[in-house]
């Protein structure tokens, strides 16, 4: 990001922001950049690098649900905190915020402008359309079971539950709080469908087809980057990242086992 | 999957869904799928008799190395071209068939994937770690 590590002269005199304006620009940087899947460490070096370059102090701790900022310049602090409330990956977002950041390094953009371009973030439209994006779902459940060693049938039933799996995680109600119940939802839709598949096919291994679907989903990235955390000494971020990617396991597996009860009490009552 | 096209082809096509679904900038998408493909590809390459962990770092690792190549070259933040490519080896699999077992109560097979499932995230880490010392990022993203 525009944190480029060889920094530029510091903003001093009458084009240095007001503390204000620079704490405002800040918490709302910080917030969208945990937002889209930055990581805790780099939002605190980042916010760092950025006080340097407009001649201020600051001091950050990031978490997955939370910034907080403190700014001081000549005696004066002021400190400030930012819920995150929802958060997913977006690049595409990330790249925007990276190069407004490289805006500001450059002197090529105030603090006022660039939060007024945040201000916009908000009503930015995805790079991918709706189908783009439900078509990949159709491709990566697919590939999925294919490099588990699937048969064609089983790796054509995959696309199915692809679209479905992006549809119900990114269309439905998966950017409020309820998103623990998206990922409950999504394991029992995959795992109906997987039985409902091996009803009318009966030589199809349903756990490939659930296991091909509900990878899409299952937190190992969210684990990969608790351990990127942790390892970086961020043990308040990683530890948040570990229970995060625990309670969406478990809802996951709650999801298929639920459907598995429900199979199973069918089946005992000669249905 | 023996066949080493359709591991490519399965590769690429994987790199370039996940690409989409994380929204990747459209003018990064070609080199984004690329760098996502090669680790995957590297991973099934691999002799089948090394520690799982050990060919994961790998992987990360190349990913990792080539992701802040691209991101030197393009300007842009190295998570654009990571992270498609990271989310191919993350043990998701293992995961999922670990808890699977222990909701079954089959406790030895749900500790063996398990800790299949830490070696693998361990090795995916410290290779994306590994690959910041290996490549330093110009970037702070």
């Amino acid at each position: 990001m525009s944190s480029q590590h060889s920094i530029s002269p510091r903003l001093i005199g009458p084009d240095q922001p007001s503390l204000d304006d620079f704490v405002a620009f800040l918490r709302r940087m910080s917030g969208l950049l945990i937002q889209s899947g930055c990581s805790s460490n780099r939002v605190e070096l980042l916010a760092q690098l950025l006080g340097e370059s407009c001649g201020f102090e600051v001091e950050t701790v990031a978490v997955p649900t939370a910034v907080w900022i403190t700014v001081r310049h000549e005696g004066r602090t002021l400190q400030d905190l930012t819920r995150v409330r929802k958060w997913s990956i977006d690049l595409d977002r990330l790249a925007r915020l990276n190069e407004l950041v490289e805006s500001i390094y450059e002197r090529q953009l105030s603090i006022a402008d660039a939060n007024a371009k945040l201000k916009q973030e908000d009503y930015a439209s995805p790079p991918y359309g709706k189908s783009l994006t439900l078509l990949a779902g159709a491709i990566s459940s697919p590939v999925l079971i294919m490099s588990y060693g699937g048969s064609p049938v089983e790796i054509a039933l995959g696309a199915p539950i692809g679209v479905m799996i992006q549809y119900i995680n990114k269309y439905t109600f998966g950017s409020d709080t309820r998103r623990y119940l998206v990922d409950f939802l999504s394991a029992v839709v995959v795992a109906t469908y997987a039985y409902g598949c091996r009803s009318l096919f009966p030589n199809i291994d349903a756990p490939l087809l659930i296991i091909g679907g509900i990878v899409v989903v299952v937190p190992g990235l969210t684990l990969v980057n608790a351990v990127h955390e942790v390892a970086q000494k961020n043990l308040v971020s990683g530890a948040a990242k570990l229970l995060e990617a625990l309670v969406i396991t478990a809802s996951l597996g709650f999801g298929v086992a639920f459907v598995l009860a429900i199979i199973q009490i069918l089946v005992s009552r000669g249905y | 999957m023996e066949h080493t096209g359709t591991m490519i082809l399965a590769a690429i096509l994987g790199s370039a869904a996940f690409a989409i679904a994380f929204r990747t900038p459209r003018r990064y998408f070609g080199l984004t799928v690329l760098i996502g493909a090669c680790p995957f590809i590297l991973l099934k390459l691999m002799p089948h008799d090394w520690n799982i962990g050990f060919g994961s770092f790998l992987a990360a690792l190349s990913a990792g190395c080539l992701s802040h190549l691209a991101a030197r070259f393009t300007r842009a933040p190295a998570q654009c071209f990571l992270i498609p490519g990271v989310i191919l080896l993350v043990p998701g699999t293992y995961i999922y068939r670990a808890f699977n077992a222990a909701l079954g109560r089959h406790f030895e097979d749900a500790l063996t994937i398990g800790l299949s499932a830490i070696a693998i995230t361990v090795g995916v880490s410290f290779g994306v770690l590994l690959a910041n010392w290996v490549v330093p990022s110009r970037k702070t993203l």
